[in-house]
């Protein structure tokens, strides 16, 4: 059952050479992946922006955007385009991003996807305007300005 | 009553060892010696004792520390993971293009 030692070496040969080629592939292919999940936060950033200003949507302590009522989930992100999204489905598609995104840095910094999103959440906090809304710990919306 | 047994008779105004036998006299003695010396063992058992836990302290410190430090440099990392990859943010505010896109407006709750 044993293997010969020139046998052993050449599985060793194998697998080195096996994770040499897929190790920056799998870096490389986290930067695409990284490029194109920028690309798309740059996109929905003004319109974000613009759901915050208007009081349809904050940030809330997981690091994800929120609607500040449920109601606002129903309404379109632009009223006057009907085939706009929904304020849900854009936040929802949102924060699918933002989850990966978190995922991949928790993977590359060695530390865990909640630990990055908690880290992001204190951004987020930090940037935000004193009317804009926040969701922290509680659960309840408040206005950056009426934090304890 | 001879003139030695008056001498030996104990008087009543006066301690024992007034008219203590030399026999007595030396199991006293060694009485008392065992008496200091477990007195300077005991002392020198606690001098020994706080000197250990003296000591355990300063072993212990170093190891509260590292996790605190570890944190931090995490905390560190992420954040600057974030900064660079959310870079676009701040541009785009001061650029005026986070308020090209038309959304609803109203209050919370209000009727649109």
């Amino acid at each position: 059952m044993t293997m010969p030692i020139p046998m052993r070496l050449g599985v060793l040969v194998v697998v080195a050479v096996v994770v040499s080629v897929l190790w920056p592939a799998a870096g490389v292919a986290h930067a695409d992946e990284r490029e194109q999940l920028r690309e798309r936060f740059k996109q929905r950033y003004p319109t974000l922006v613009q759901l915050k200003r208007n009081d349809r949507v904050g940030e809330t302590y997981r690091g994800m955007a929120g609607v500040v009522r449920p109601e606002y989930a129903q309404q379109r992100v632009r009223p006057d385009d009907e085939q706009s999204p929904t304020i849900g489905s854009f936040l929802e598609e949102e924060n699918r991003d933002r989850q990966r995104l978190y995922e991949l840095l928790a993977e590359e910094l060695g530390t865990t996807a909640d630990r990055v999103a908690e880290r992001d959440a204190r951004r987020r906090f930090d940037a935000a305007r004193p009317d804009e809304w926040l969701q922290p710990r509680n659960g309840q919306w408040v206005r950056k300005r009426d934090l304890p | 009553v001879t003139q030695e047994a008056r001498h030996r008779r104990p008087d009543p105004r006066c301690g024992a060892a007034t008219i203590m036998e030399p026999a007595t006299r030396a199991t006293a003695t060694a009485a008392a010696t065992a008496a200091v010396t477990l007195a300077v063992a005991i002392a020198l058992a606690s001098l020994l004792a706080v000197g250990g836990c003296t000591q355990h302290r300063v072993e212990v410190a170093p190891i509260e520390v590292r996790p605190i430090h570890m944190t931090l440099d995490i905390n560190i990392k992420i954040d600057r993971e974030l900064d660079n990859f959310f870079d676009f943010e701040d541009s785009l505010v001061r650029n005026g293009g986070a308020g090209s896109t038309p959304a609803p407006t109203g209050e919370p709750g209000g009727v649109q």
